[in-house]
């Protein structure tokens, strides 16, 4: 008995060390039915595997079989494309003398865009789940695989969680292809470079690499590949898996990756000199390095004029200042520094808080975690319901609360304010309910000073991250004041002249500062690889 | 050590912080009252003289911190002796800049909390931001000193309908030798203590400027806290003579239109982040300063217990108020001297004597 | 612990040791419990504090005004002002002790509740108290971090507790009230509001005497009211002398305090009087020593316009206003001539004519100081007031105008 306890934690530690079997290389034999025989049996019989047997040649001809997966192939061009010319050929048993026969076939009868020759198991196998089909040929060795891929995806839509109010409302999509071509229609350039590989032993998701060559950073590139390649991981569902396993800092709560479901933001963080990671089965592209005034800035702030952008983008470091401080710096002021409040608002204020039962300190994180509460559940419940809920919620129960005499009313208003610009910075959310929460208890404990030393620690965290070797706090930490004209402003477009001098150094300069430019004809041209 | 490097922009602003430290809410030679902007225009120059000689010890022996310098020109022994000494210096600033900030938030807003609930804290964020190193501490000082910058602009603001000139005058009621060791007592705090800094130079990424960033740095606090007294005595009067912090009073006479009153704590917490900065900068010459001197590989274990110490010693030197304010005033001048001038002095001479001495050898 | 990634290494920020070790030390904080943290509803706010000699004549008695935060709430169904069983917006708490700050201590004894002090608007000495010496009991105020200096200081022949009881007309809490008619007073210029750090100041100069407002109970018909219409006079730090209204108006005038306000003159050419309101004042001093004693220029422009007038005449021609302002200039004159006097009688100071000798001519100062009194008394002094009469208000000549006798 505690022998058997022994024994499964030692199997279970003996497990997490061993390393995966390798996969064997094994090739197609020429005999049809043990490979089709061998595809059964490493599928499990399973019931979208279809098999479609043929013969080619006059006569009985040559024994062969098509394979696909049922629903990840495209059947119209299977059947068009590969089925009747294959038929045809068939008909017409043409002698094929000594040109090799699946030469022959990929030449001359196949009428598919991309067609392999492949001589492992494994790896047409592979193939066969990626959707691509696969014809067997008696005596041959080798199979033929086409590339009919052709599932059912979304269609191309405007992201939920990045709407903007001008310009493009395209998002990325869950199929890796179709979102490396929406790229490419936003930069034309044959220097956007992609790169993909297999991660995950499982999922054998496709994860591709994106830069700009020319303009990014070789050896940021080569962090990154590096990076990825050292992740062994069983599964990737989303992007995030990757993530957490190539960040520079995976215990801070800050994000040093950052995201995006927008190709245009993609596009232009790419053009600025950053490398850009998509996975196949999620819209979520990440870019890297990751700049903490990133967050700070959204698509629609180069799409309306600057005055207001300018204005906006002011707005939302407010909105970021309220939704951490505002909790902690009204519980400060309540409980230890009242002789900062003006006279009447003191009046007022201890009027409200009489007669309830809770330190400040203990309403605000109560209403806090019951605001949480109820965002997570509007989140959950089904839409129709969702938005009532929200309001029934925030009025109804707060009101009732202040009336009861649990809440006062001033922490309700401080909360709800608290709630409302905690949104308008959405990549800093996580970081944003932690530092909150963290600084309202500081503010309990020790007043504006514990905010101070909450504040100080927080500073002090952020000056040492880095993300792929830029410092996080760029451009305000070490302050680069050319990089500063886009991140508490937004200087006219004519007046961003130059890249973010750590992360696109390559090509410092994007093109001439000044509105009436004079566009020189073609030198190395807007195609060379000048960027 | 460190492989941290900073920029001289970065060292511009980390000099100012540290100029401007604990000075701020307790300044030097208040005897003086209304003629103290004036005898610190002096002290400034003294200052930046001190100053100067310093850096020509770095110039002389470039990329090597003073403990280095120590042991190259006094042996190995005399050098360790000597950086014992100003191991015992660092100590001694840091932990009075420690206290004072903590009999500060005492005696203004927390009268009852004992002493280790606002020093833990303090010094864990300082010894975290220690270990980080030298670019991290300056990373920070940034937004920081900038924030200090912008908060004087706007307190010029604020006070343009309470300052009353008529209360900086008289102006040179003092005897001038009166006035000329208050100078000096001010030239040597704060302005000498920035000889700490030999420690640092060294990651300066740019060997050239350091010379000028020192100065700069030493010129733009100079005036910060100039301005600051200007004002201070502008707005109190002679009142400002009998308080312990004027710089905090002066806060709490803000007044417009009765609604952007009461705003001193602002200030307050600014000054400390001022505070915090130069506690840092001090424990970390102190870790690095240990390190040399054993000959350690790194810096970084040794912050935390010194931090430990660092807070100790904030109890012992300066248990209360009245004894930190004679220490200023009767001690520091002396100490200060010792440190800032002498000692430097010293090593120069012996330096550029040696090196006299193996050319007329060589030769 | 880990490399920082400033090392290119992953951050990975503490060791196991260190980890559980900084555990440790954040739960320090916790152990104790928040030492300062003050609840709101655990504190009585005072408003207004009174202070005066103890029961005995030794010590001090002092009466705080604190507020009933409930009942000060936005006008409910009950109506504004404490009708039909609601409570007074604030009550009043006696305590006697030593000192002022033992005193304070004492009177928490009483209060279910710690008395927080910043937000007091006025300090009121009794008189007994200021002939006995005020300095001592200002102390407290300026060395504790809560009562902040920028508030009012006043004197009171009643007893504060007195004075603090009065109903207040259109706020809800006396000390307030009180504030608010010492600005008022300030704008016409009838007295010198004094602040704590204005006493302060001027206490410290050692040749200048202070003077504070002194505010009394006014019963009529039944009902009392605050008014203030004297200034008290204090040398060194002791009550010594009083000013009327009219010697008050002449030391503001002295000392460039007169904002605003209205002087009324017998009318030229007619019986009736004239009010001008002033728009616009100017004083320039100037003191000058030698050996013998100081000599003090007074130097006042006014500007000010014709408010009102009761008599018939018109008053807007050139000859009338040139009329109207000598006679403004005499009043004014008279009114300094009128706080020069008292002052000469009581041996103060309270221009500051030695405060400005020390500012500029320092040396002078010093030699004359010890024989201060002597000087101020014996000072040359010469006043010079012009008056520009700038507007006549909407009309020209009153609507009972008759044309004069004689044209």
């Amino acid at each position: 008995m505690m022998f058997g306890f022994l024994r499964r934690k030692l199997r279970l530690a003996y497990l997490r060390k061993k390393p995966p079997t390798p996969s064997s290389r094994r090739n197609l034999s020429p005999d049809l039915e043990a490979n089709l025989a061998a595809f059964r049996r490493k599928l499990g019989a399973s019931p979208d595997l279809i098999i479609r047997r043929l013969r080619l040649g006059p006569e009985t001809g040559i024994a062969g079989a098509l394979l696909m997966i049922g629903g990840l192939t495209d059947q119209q061009v299977v059947n068009r494309d590969i089925i009747r010319p294959l038929m045809n050929e068939m008909k017409q048993a043409k002698g094929k003398g000594t040109e090799d026969l699946l030469d022959y076939l990929a030449d001359k009868v196949v009428v598919i865009g991309e067609v392999r020759r492949e001589p492992q198991f494994e790896q047409a196998l592979d193939l066969l789940l990626q959707g691509d089909t696969i014809l067997l040929l008696d005596g041959e060795e080798e199979a033929l695989v086409f590339t009919t891929q052709g599932w059912k995806t979304r269609s191309i839509q405007e992201p939920e969680s990045e709407q903007i109010i001008r310009g493009p409302h395209e998002g990325f999509t869950e199929d890796l292809r179709t979102n490396t071509a929406l790229l490419r229609r936003k930069i034309t350039n044959p220097g956007l470079q992609f790169e993909e590989t297999k991660i995950g032993r499982r999922t054998q998701t496709t994860v591709a690499l994106a830069y700009l060559r020319g303009v990014v950073n070789e050896k940021l590139v080569k962090e990154v590949r590096t990076r990825l390649k050292r992740v062994n991981i069983d599964q990737i569902l989303d992007a995030n898996y990757l993530v957490e396993f190539i960040s520079d800092a995976p215990f801070s709560i800050f994000p040093t990756i950052t995201y995006t479901e927008r190709p245009d933001v993609a596009a232009a963080k790419l053009l600025e000199g950053r490398v850009a990671i998509l996975v196949d089965g999620t819209p979520m592209v990440n870019t890297v390095p990751t700049l903490w005034v990133e967050s700070f800035q959204s698509p629609d702030d180069y799409n309306f004029s600057f005055h207001y952008a300018t204005l906006i983008r002011m707005l939302r470091y407010l909105s970021f200042f309220l939704a951490v401080f505002s909790p902690a710096i009204f519980v400060a002021l309540a409980s230890y520094h009242q002789e900062l409040l003006p006279t009447p608002l003191l009046v007022t204020l201890s009027g409200a808080t009489e007669g309830t039962p809770f330190p400040i300190v203990v309403e605000m994180i109560m209403m806090g975690a019951f605001f949480e509460i109820l965002r997570e559940a509007g989140i959950r419940i089904a839409r129709p319901v969702g938005s009532t809920i929200s309001i029934v919620g925030a009025l109804v129960i707060g009101e009732a609360a202040v009336s009861a005499g649990l809440v006062g009313g001033p922490t309700i208003i401080v909360v709800a304010l608290t709630a409302i610009t905690s949104f308008v910075v959405p990549r800093q959310v996580t970081a944003g309910i932690v530092l909150r929460l963290t600084y309202t208890l500081l503010a309990g404990m020790l007043g504006a000073y514990g905010i101070l030393i909450g504040m100080l620690f927080t500073l002090l965290h952020l000056a040492s991250l880095r993300s792929f070797g830029v410092p996080y706090l760029s451009p305000l930490a070490p302050s680069t004041a050319a990089d500063l004209k886009d991140v508490l402003v937004r200087v006219p477009i004519w007046a961003m002249g130059t890249r973010p001098r750590l992360i696109g150094w390559p090509r410092p300069q994007r093109q001439p500062v000044g509105f009436d430019q004079v566009v020189e004809e073609e030198r190395e041209g807007a195609n060379g690889a000048d960027g | 050590m460190d492989q941290g490097k900073i920029s001289p922009w970065q060292l511009t602003l980390l000099v100012m912080s540290f100029t401007i430290g604990n000075w701020i809410v307790l300044p030097a030679g208040t005897e003086a009252w209304q003629n103290l902007w004036l005898i610190m225009i002096l002290a400034l120059g003294e200052g930046l003289v001190f100053a100067y000689l310093s850096l020509l010890l770095f110039r002389r022996f470039p990329g090597k911190t003073l403990f280095e310098i120590f042991a190259l020109v006094f042996g190995s022994v005399g050098g360790k002796f000597l950086s014992l000494l100003f191991l015992w210096f660092f100590l001694q600033t840091g932990a009075a800049a420690l206290m004072i900030f903590v009999t500060l938030l005492k005696t203004t807003i927390f009268t009852a909390t004992p002493d280790m609930a606002l020093l833990v804290p303090w010094m864990l964020i300082v010894i975290y931001g220690c270990r980080r190193g030298i670019e991290v501490i300056a990373r920070s000082n940034e937004p920081l000193i900038i924030a200090t910058i912008v908060l004087l602009f706007i307190s010029v603001l604020l006070v343009l309908n309470i300052l009353d000139p008529a209360n900086l005058l008289p102006l040179f009621n003092l005897p001038l030798s009166d006035a000329l060791w208050i100078s000096v007592g001010i030239a040597v705090f704060p302005f000498g203590q920035n000889v700490l800094f030999l420690m640092i130079l060294p990651r300066v990424n740019r060997r050239q400027k350091v010379t000028g960033a020192v100065l700069k740095g030493m010129i733009g606090a100079g005036g910060y806290l100039l301005l600051i007294q200007f004002l201070t005595v502008g707005v109190v009067g002679k009142v400002g003579e009998i308080y312990v912090f004027p710089s905090y009073e002066f806060y709490r006479m803000i007044d417009i239109a009765r609604v952007l009153t009461r705003l001193e704590l602002i200030p307050l917490l600014n000054f400390m982040t001022m505070g915090f900065i130069k506690i840092m900068l001090c424990l970390y010459a102190l870790a690095v300063g240990t390190a040399q001197v054993f000959n350690l590989r790194t810096y970084r274990p040794l912050v935390f217990p010194l931090g430990a110490l660092l807070l100790i010693a904030a109890f012992r030197f300066a248990p209360s108020i009245s004894q930190h304010l004679r220490f200023v005033e009767e001690v520091n001048p002396y100490f200060g001297l010792f440190y800032s001038v002498f000692l430097p002095l010293l090593t120069l001479g012996v330096a550029l004597v040696r090196g006299w001495l193996r050319r007329r050898v060589t030769s | 612990m880990g490399r920082t990634a400033d090392q290119g290494g992953r951050n990975r920020p503490f060791s196991k040791g260190g980890l559980r070790l900084l555990m440790i030390l954040l739960l320090i904080p916790l152990l104790g419990g928040c030492w300062d943290l003050r609840e709101l509803d655990s504190l009585a706010l005072v408003f207004g504090m009174g202070l005066d000699l103890g029961p005995q004549g030794d010590g001090y008695r002092l009466t705080f005004e604190i507020v009933r935060a409930r009942q000060i709430q936005t006008p409910g169904p009950g109506g504004s002002g404490g009708g039909g069983g609601q409570r007074n917006p604030y009550w009043l708490l006696q305590a006697t002790g030593p000192t002022v700050f033992e005193a304070v201590r004492n009177a928490t004894l009483q209060s279910s509740r710690r008395l927080f002090l910043s937000h007091t608007q006025v300090f009121i000495i009794g008189e007994e108290l200021a002939k006995a010496g005020i300095s001592p009991a200002l102390d407290f105020i300026i060395r504790d971090h809560e009562p902040r200096i920028v508030k009012w200081l006043l004197l009171t022949p009643d007893e504060p507790k007195q004075v603090l009881a009065v109903e207040p007309g259109l706020e809800q809490i006396t000390a307030v009230a009180i504030a608010d008619l010492i600005q008022n007073y300030g704008i016409t210029s009838k007295i010198k509001p004094v602040r704590v750090v204005d006493y302060l100041e001027t206490r410290m100069h050692k040749t200048s005497a202070n003077t504070l407002p002194i505010i009394r109970i006014k019963e009529t018909a039944g009902k009392k009211e605050l008014i203030i219409d004297r200034t008290g006079v204090i040398k060194g730090d002791k009550l010594v002398g009083y000013l009327d209204p009219k010697e008050t108006r002449g030391l503001l005038w002295v000392q460039d305090e007169v904002d605003g306000g209205v002087v009324t003159v017998d009318a030229p050419g007619g019986e009736g009087k004239a009010t001008m309101e002033l728009f616009n004042a100017d004083t320039k001093l100037t003191v000058e020593g030698n050996e013998h004693g100081i000599q003090v220029r007074i130097e006042v422009k006014v500007r000010s316009g014709l408010g009102a007038q009761t008599t018939s005449v018109d008053l807007s021609t050139t000859n009338q206003i040139e009329r109207l302002e000598k006679r403004q200039a005499e009043v004014i004159r008279e009114e300094i001539g009128a706080a020069l006097t008292k002052a000469r009688d009581l041996k103060a100071d309270i221009f500051g004519f030695g405060e400005y000798l020390y500012r500029h001519d320092h040396r002078r100062w010093k030699g004359l100081e010890s024989e201060w009194e002597r000087y101020f008394v014996g000072a040359e002094v010469d006043v010079s007031v012009e008056v520009m009469v700038e507007e006549v208000g909407l009309i020209t000549k009153p609507t009972i105008y008759r044309a004069p006798e004689g044209g």
